[in-house]
C-alpha cells in the first residue's frame, strides 16, 4: 500500500488503525490495511493497550470456520459483510469495523461470547477474496453460509437446519453453565 | 326518537356513530406518529452512520438519500396518511417461527434468525 502522503489523509489513517486496535486486531492486520509504519503503529498500540502486541503467528487455518460454532458466527459476519460492501464504501478496512461491530452487537445482545475475533474476521474476508472460500445457500432455509469453494450446492444443508447432537456443547459453555448454577445456589442457600 | 338524540346530547353522551368514528380517528393518530416516529428514527440513524443505518433499517440507498433530505414540515405531512409507512421486512414464516421460538435454550435460533436476516438484506441491497 502507498505510503500517506497528506496529513488529512495520515490522520484518518491514524483513526482506523486506532478503531482496530480497540476491536483487539492483531498488528498484522493493521500492518496490511494501514497506510503507516510498522513503528508508528507499535508505539500507536502501546499507547492504546498500554503493552506491547501479542507475538507469533496468526491463526491460518480454512477449516476453523467449518466447525459448528465459528461457521455460524462467521456467516452471521459475512452476510453483514457482505451488505456493508454493497453500500459503496470506500474503503474495504472500512466495510471490515463497521460489519464487525454490527456483528459483535448482535452477539452480544443474543449473550454469546464473540466466537469470531477481528482478526479471524480479516482473515475470513481473505479468504474470500482469494477464493479460497464463498457463500453457498442452504436448501432448507435458503440462507447464505460460510463453505469451501466449489462446495456441491445441490444438497448442502446448513449446521442450524440439521444440527449436530452436541452442537455448541463446549467445554466453556459447560464450565459457564456451572458456575451460573453455582451462582445460583448460593444466592438460594443465602436467602 | 327526536327527543332520545336531544335528551342525549344534553347530558354528554355521544351519538350513536360516534363511538366508532372516534376509534378510527384515534387510530389515524397512533399511525401518524408511529410514521413520525420511523421517519424521524431513520434520519437520525441515517445521519449518524449512513453504511451502518442502511444495514439496520433495510432501506436502498436511493430511498436513503431521500429520507435523510426530508425537511420536518415534509417529514409531517408525509406521516399523516391513513397508512403505515414501514412495513415487516421479513415477510416470511421461516424467520417468524424462529424468532418465536418457545424452546428454553433458544441462543441456535436466534442466531438462525440472525443470519436469514442478514442474508436476505445483502440479497436485497
Amino acid at each position: 500500500m502507498a505510503r500517506a502522503k497528506s496529513v488529512l489523509s495520515e490522520a484518518r489513517q491514524i483513526e482506523i488503525a486506532s478503531e482496530l486496535i480497540l476491536l483487539d486486531a492483531r498488528l498484522q492486520v493493521l500492518e496490511s490495511e494501514v497506510s503507516l509504519s510498522r513503528e508508528r503503529l507499535l508505539r500507536l498500540y502501546r499507547e492504546i493497550k498500554g503493552k506491547s502486541p501479542p507475538k507469533g503467528m496468526l491463526p491460518f487455518s480454512t477449516d476453523w470456520f467449518m466447525t459448528w460454532q465459528p461457521n455460524i458466527h462467521a456467516s452471521l459476519f459475512m452476510n453483514i459483510h457482505k451488505h456493508q460492501c454493497g453500500c459503496n464504501e470506500p474503503a474495504p478496512v472500512e466495510a471490515l469495523v463497521r460489519a464487525y461491530r454490527l456483528y459483535r452487537e448482535q452477539v452480544l445482545q443474543f449473550g454469546m461470547p464473540e466466537v469470531l475475533s477481528i482478526t479471524r474476521a480479516w482473515r475470513l474476508t481473505r479468504f474470500f477474496d482469494a477464493g479460497m472460500m464463498g457463500m453457498t445457500r442452504c436448501t432448507c432455509c435458503q440462507g447464505e453460509f460460510v463453505t469451501h469453494s466449489f462446495e456441491l450446492a445441490h444438497h448442502y444443508v446448513c449446521g442450524l437446519c440439521n444440527m449436530p447432537s452436541r452442537a455448541g456443547k463446549t467445554r466453556q459453555s459447560a464450565a459457564a453453565a456451572a458456575s451460573a448454577d453455582k451462582a445460583e445456589l448460593a444466592v438460594a442457600l443465602e436467602g | 326518537m327526536n327527543q332520545g338524540i336531544e335528551l342525549a346530547e344534553f347530558v354528554g353522551v355521544p351519538a350513536a356513530n360516534a363511538p366508532e368514528a372516534s376509534a378510527i380517528s384515534r387510530l389515524n393518530a397512533e399511525i401518524r406518529d408511529a410514521n413520525l416516529t420511523y421517519l424521524m428514527l431513520a434520519q437520525q440513524m441515517l445521519r449518524v452512520d449512513r453504511a451502518e443505518a442502511l444495514y439496520r433499517l433495510g432501506l436502498s440507498a436511493e430511498v436513503a438519500d431521500i429520507v435523510s433530505s426530508l425537511t420536518t414540515a415534509q417529514l409531517l405531512k408525509i406521516a399523516s396518511t391513513t397508512m403505515l409507512l414501514a412495513r415487516f421486512r421479513f415477510d416470511d414464516s421461516l424467520v417468524w417461527n424462529l424468532l418465536a421460538s418457545p424452546k428454553r435454550d433458544d441462543a441456535p435460533s436466534r442466531m438462525h434468525a440472525a443470519i436469514l436476516m442478514a442474508s436476505r438484506t445483502a440479497a436485497a441491497a
